[in-house]
């Protein structure tokens, strides 16, 4: 390549960056937020932790909160929230006769630490308040070690996760490793499925209870092909995944393997997924489109965002009349983007990875290396759609598929790799 | 001694100069291929990649693997796949056993590319026909999930770049309920264009033979407290930062732990090599240097020199681990975030037989008076060493064990 063109692409790139800023401050408008320069309050003073969830497990007993934006404030001056960062308040007891180590990264590899987070707070551009800031979290930072008898407590630093905050607590003592899941809704995110009425969806009387597990083949296979449009008369994205289990088990298995909730598309929402693609930095939460199954769109969409809103997986399920166990049987689809491209129904689209089979064997993967899988299963039901001659979607992407559907019965409890059942209903399909 | 893995047999040959060649080759035959702007890919026979494969067994599965550098990947690809930070591992798996053997490339790397999304990544300047080619090109070349019996099946998974030698697993799961069937195998394969730091030590040639010191595991304590305390800094008789970590390990399994756990080695030839910055123990730059990427701005950096003091036989590292390259000079003050991080890097990577502390408040340095070095990086420290003993097989989480010499790091708020 010659220097004529990296210079023009130079100047290409400059340009859409100008545009970019531009863009963004249209939309920012004038900036909002105020700090309170009230100094931070006594932890005792903030009411966040009367959401504490406290478990134990062989003499631990681990507390855990997670203030919100508004509390996180109150409790350290600074505007963390707004700069990515959310605090999680831990407290270990430690009843055994030895010390214990509490493990930070398995909570999240990514925390950040206490001086790292003053950096990243609004206060620390100010050097004597940034220091006032820093001494302030390491002295209120979580410890490693809890030595016997000890009771300890403090914060971890976290990236930000909207709506339940899901993370392990992982305690290392002289005998055995203990692990604590906790789940912890913080209030502020609107989410997709807040408004369905589950109990009513998972008592419909039209329900129908499958039999052995051999039977329900045929059952699975009939339904639908692929997601409609509004008006149920276009087809759209093959429904290649069949989930099994409650709509906890379905909630915490994809919480547990990394997927966030997506939020109920409102004003809110679209403009922080403007801000995301403009300026290409990731924003999990930004909300699916809604695609159509049953005449209805999907009670629950997930994504998991990769390095950039660019490239992401996102899926929807949609729960079915069917029934296995008394558990509910859903239908779903899963797409990865790979770019995003305009269009003309919604303006801005994602371009979606053409073989949907391996977004799907991707999914099976994820949710058995999360240990929230315990059974899997393939059907038929998609209908096959050759790479040479590939079938579209309702944006116009082009997808290739063998044609099944893999059935994963999800579990809220952790399953080990090789804990997992495979059935053989069908020969493994997938190439 | 570190440098003793690249000669390790067991795996498969070292590069060597015709592998060079290979590499001056492709990168003139991508040259041919950009000026005609057509998809125009070398067979992955003219390149040295399977030639050079490293082999591992387990019963009736055998794998192949092997990781081509920038310029092959550029000409078997026909794309600079290293420069958007991708990293192709081209793998072959043969099935001698009864079941159907199904390959997961997310435990290669949990977060790995699709195919079909490396070709689009890199569709610019390919149109029509040739972007049709190119698109079918990359679905056929990827490695298949599906090894049936009998079968032998070999193509690429599209990893995260990770400079220096390669370290991954092959998880193999075999299609029966028992488990008994399921295959997981760890590589560390050298990348063609890139020479660790460690490869060009003479690590038998640092200390003489009368030099050489042994002690055992409970002499440590005392022995530790008459090494030098810190590195220098380069420029003069200066203190630098301290030596915050030891490590205990053959040069093998330190390098296995390291790599197994995240760390990164560096090339002395890379440009960021900061040559003349590099602080100095006994007088001379470290042995090695390692790196872990935290976060997106973050890193750690590991620096490490062999002792000349052996306990109970296997060598003993002396090292610093801070937090470096975010250019906050106040994230990097804490070296003790720096060392815990270690210790979890290792404990996560299922690479640490057992640990312990050993404390000294003469050595600690409080955050409202830092200590500044001539370099002028200032630290504040509880004053802790933290001391690891290394395994190059995987160890499990809870085998790990702690020996209590001092009282471990306190932060946080003691309940009464």
């Amino acid at each position: 390549m010659g220097n004529g063109s990296q210079s023009g692409d130079d100047i290409a790139m400059i340009r859409s960056r100008l545009v970019r800023a531009a863009l963004l401050l249209l939309l920012l408008g004038v900036p909002g937020g105020c700090r309170t320069n009230q100094g931070p309050r006594p932890i005792e003073a903030v009411t966040f932790r009367e959401r504490a969830l406290t478990q134990e497990s062989h003499g631990v007993r681990v507390t855990a909160a997670v203030p919100s934006a508004d509390e996180t404030r109150e409790l350290f001056d600074a505007d963390f929230y707004d700069k990515g960062v959310q605090p999680v308040w831990l407290e270990v007891e430690n009843g055994l006769e030895d010390e214990v180590a509490f493990l930070p990264v398995g909570l999240d590899p990514r925390y950040y630490t206490p001086i790292e987070a003053a950096l990243l707070s609004e206060a620390a551009s100010d050097d004597t308040s940034g220091r006032d800031v820093a001494r302030n979290l390491l002295e209120h930072s979580m410890s490693l070690i809890v030595g016997p008898g000890e009771t300890r407590s403090g914060f971890v630093f976290t990236p930000l996760d909207e709506g339940t905050k899901s993370f392990n607590v992982d305690i290392m003592g002289s005998e055995a490793g203990l692990q604590f899941s906790f789940f912890i809704s913080v209030p502020g995110l609107q989410i997709d499925h807040d408004a369905i009425d589950w109990d009513a969806r998972e008592t419909n009387a039209d329900a129908v209870a499958l039999g052995e597990i051999g039977d329900i083949v045929a059952a699975l296979e009939a339904l639908p092909c692929c997601t409609t449009d509004k008006a149920d008369q276009d087809l759209g994205d093959p429904l290649n995944l069949v989930v099994i289990g409650s709509p906890a088990d379905v909630y915490y298995a994809f919480i547990r393997a990394g997927w966030d909730e997506t939020e109920t598309i409102h004003g809110s929402s679209l403009w922080k997924t403007a801000v995301s693609f403009l300026t290409g930095s990731e924003y999990r939460y930004s909300p699916v489109s809604a695609l159509y199954v049953f005449g209805r769109p999907q009670d629950v969409a997930f994504q998991k965002a990769r390095d950039n809103i660019h490239e992401r997986n996102h899926l929807r399920l949609w729960m079915s009349d069917l029934r296995w166990e008394g558990f509910p049987v859903w239908i779903g689809q899963i797409s990865r983007d790979i770019g995003v491209r305009f269009t003309r129904r919604t303006i801005t689209t994602h371009k979606i990875d053409p073989d949907v089979d391996e977004t799907r064997e991707f999914l099976h993967e994820d949710l058995a290396y999360s240990q929230a899988l315990a059974r899997v299963g393939y059907v038929g039901g998609v209908g096959a759609a050759a790479i040479d001659e590939p079938r579209g979607n309702l944006t116009g992407d082009p997808y290739f598929t063998d044609g099944h559907r893999v059935v994963l019965w999800v579990s809220s409890r952790p399953v080990a790799l090789d804990g997992i059942e495979t059935l053989d209903w069908r020969p493994v399909p997938y190439d | 001694m570190i440098a003793r893995l690249m000669d390790e047999p067991k795996n498969g040959r070292t590069k060597s100069a015709c592998d060079r060649l290979v590499g001056i080759l492709s990168a003139g035959i991508l040259m041919t291929s950009c000026a005609t702007g057509s998809f125009t890919p070398v067979s992955l026979d003219e390149t040295g990649v399977v030639t050079r494969a490293q082999t591992q067994h387990q019963g009736p599965v055998r794998v192949r693997a092997s990781v081509p550098g920038e310029a092959e990947a550029r000409a078997i690809f026909g794309a600079p796949l290293y420069d958007r930070g991708i990293q192709p591992v081209w793998l072959e798996i043969s099935n001698d056993g009864p079941v159907v053997l199904r390959f997961a490339p997310t435990g290669t790397d949990r977060d790995y590319f699709a195919p079909l999304e490396v070709a689009y990544m890199h569709r610019a300047g390919f149109s029509g026909g040739d972007l049709q080619s190119m698109e079918r090109f990359f679905h056929e070349i990827a490695m298949p999930r599906v090894v049936r019996p009998g079968e032998k099946r070999s193509g690429f998974v599209f990893t995260h770049l990770d400079p220096g030698t390669k370290s991954f697993n092959v998880d193999i799961f075999g299609a029966d309920e028992s488990g008994d069937s399921d295959y997981h195998f760890t590589f560390f394969v050298p990348v063609p264009g890139f020479e660790p730091d460690h490869a060009a030590v003479d690590f038998d040639a640092l200390y003489d033979a009368s030099a050489l010191e042994e002690i055992t595991v409970d002499e440590l304590p005392i022995r530790q407290q008459t090494l030098e305390c810190c590195a220098m800094d380069p420029t003069g008789p200066e203190q630098g930062l301290p030596i915050n970590v030891l490590l205990v390990a053959p040069g093998r399994d330190l390098l296995q732990a390291l790599l197994r756990s995240g760390w990164n080695e560096t090339s002395r030839t890379a440009p960021d090599a900061e040559a003349d910055a590099r602080p100095r123990w006994e007088g001379r730059p470290p042995d090695a240097i390692f790196r872990r990427a935290r976060g997106k701005s973050d890193r750690n950096e590991l620096r490490l020199w062999l002792s000349a003091v052996k306990v109970d036989d296997d060598d003993l590292w002396v090292a610093q681990v801070t937090h470096a390259g975010s250019g906050a000079a106040r994230l990097e003050s804490d070296i003790d975030d720096a060392r815990n991080y270690m210790l979890q890097s290792l404990w996560y990577g299922q690479s640490l037989t057992r640990f312990a502390w050993l404390d000294d408040e003469d050595r600690a340095v409080p955050f409202d008076a830092p200590r500044t070095s001539v370099s002028g990086r200032s630290y504040f420290t509880d004053g802790s060493r933290l001391v690891m003993w290394l395994s190059g097989t995987p160890v499990a989480m809870a085998g790990t064990a702690a020996f209590e010499w001092g009282t471990a790091p306190k932060a946080g708020t003691t309940s009464p």
